[in-house]
């Protein structure tokens, strides 16, 4: 049996462990029994093992923890402790564990972890790289200085969506702020926030997002405020924008809107640049639909995407679920 | 203000100087490594923006540190902040590559502020 089993009264003590146990330790038979396994485990991994253990006596809980064991040769190695509680008559009276060797594992997720981390700092380089770049060729070629600054801060807004967009791991998953749309759009809108906070108003409901949505988004949000900047509500002090994301879990829709800028008298004719990269982002590659209407105290932008397209999770948690 | 560049990768250092000029500041020089740095200190600059990992290894964190200690004002400019955990004795500002204008030029303002009161 290539894993070691151990069981124990239904107090915790510890009275059986098998073979393999005895042959990973090294330690003499017995010599492990009552509350003698808890010294063969990393002296910074006990504490979490016996709040664990104790938890799942009181509650009959099943017991799982990661911890490092010593093995014969004084190495310790990360194993996974698990152990289930035997019932008869509805009580315990026995629980069984088992101790499986995952160290090799255990290193190979910590290696892509920092191989990871060091590929998304590699890529944030990649953005500064480019943008030199692009300020390299406006130096010989001023005449395109606006055009080739509007790909400036264009390449910088996809390196700020990078930080969203980044595959998460399971150990980064958790970082919440960095997989949630409200974050991108704050980080997004923070060059045109006022010091108190009121010129920029967003708001959000819950909505994950990653590679897929972030990109797009990015885009999207980055030229609708290029051009309230250049002619819409944030041209002038007293303009403000508002902008709402909610769900309903299938759809996110998304409204911009400008008040307090220049009164707006007729819809713009010219279709530019930056309304096509919205209009290709927004409705090509996230599926949605976009309104946009020329009203009088300012522009109004509404947009709706399938949730599944911010969000790649999405089906496969819908699956699971 | 007249500010230095340490930074191994020039087109990124370009980024920065162009960001730099455009808040109106002159920049004396660029650096790639120690030497390079603590050279251009020479100059008296009152600003260096600093990278961590130069052309002789994972310097940054002491060169800031340097030219802090000649009454520079250092800000770190890089894509790991993380790198700086514990060797930021100083408590030296930081800034994200790819550097974003508005955030740079928040941070300078408040050095000027420091400076002034």
């Amino acid at each position: 049996m290539p894993q070691m089993v151990w069981s124990t009264l239904p107090d915790g003590f510890h009275d059986y462990y098998n073979a393999q146990w005895y042959r990973f330790t090294g330690v003499p038979e017995g010599s492990t029994d009552g509350e003698g396994w808890s010294g063969m485990f990393h002296a910074d991994d006990q504490p979490v093992a016996w709040e664990k253990w104790r938890h799942s006596l009181a509650t009959g809980e099943p017991y799982e923890v990661e911890y490092r064991l010593r093995r014969h040769d004084g190495v310790y190695r990360w194993t996974l402790g698990r152990a289930l509680p035997v019932y008869r008559d509805g009580r315990i009276v026995r629980w069984i564990g088992t101790c499986t060797d995952i160290h090799e594992a255990k290193q190979v997720a910590e290696q892509n972890e920092v191989l990871s981390r060091e590929l998304s700092h590699r890529i944030k380089n990649i953005f500064a790289v480019i943008a030199g770049l692009v300020e390299m060729t406006i130096r010989s070629n001023p005449e395109h200085r606006p055009v080739l600054r509007g790909l400036v801060e264009r390449v910088i807004a996809l390196g700020r969506a990078h930080n969203f967009a980044r595959p998460h791991s399971e150990m980064s998953q958790p970082e919440l702020p960095n997989s949630q749309l409200y974050g991108l759009l704050v980080e997004l809108l923070a060059p045109y926030q006022s010091d108190n906070g009121e010129r920029v108003r967003v708001s959000a409901d819950e909505i994950m997002l990653d590679d897929r949505g972030a990109t797009p988004i990015a885009l999207i949000i980055h030229e609708l405020a290029t051009n309230a900047a250049k002619y819409g509500a944030l041209s002038v002090d007293s303009g403000q924008v508002t902008l709402d994301a909610r769900t309903d879990g299938t759809q996110v829709t998304m409204v911009w809107t400008e008040t307090g800028g220049p009164k707006i008298t007729a819809e713009p004719p010219e279709q530019g640049f930056g309304s096509q990269l919205i209009a290709l982002s927004g409705e090509r590659q996230l599926a949605g639909t976009m309104t946009r209407e020329w009203l009088r105290e300012g522009l109004r932008v509404t947009i709706t995407v399938p949730v599944r397209n911010l969000y790649r999770h999405h089906d496969s948690y819908l699956q699971a679920g | 203000m007249r500010a230095i560049i340490v930074e191994d990768e020039f087109l990124a250092a370009i980024h920065a100087e162009s960001a730099l000029e455009r808040l109106g500041i002159a920049v004396l020089g660029m650096a790639e490594d120690t030497q390079g740095a603590l050279g251009l200190a020479a100059h008296k600059p009152t600003l260096a923006l600093v990278d961590l990992n130069l052309r002789d290894g994972f310097t940054g964190p002491l060169i800031g540190a340097q030219l802090a200690a000649m009454g520079v004002n250092v800000v770190y400019v890089t894509a790991n902040p993380g790198q700086l955990d514990g060797v930021n004795t100083l408590r030296s500002p930081v800034l994200e590559k790819p550097l974003e204008e508005h955030k740079l030029a928040n941070t300078i303002r408040s050095i000027f502020q420091k400076e002034e009161s």
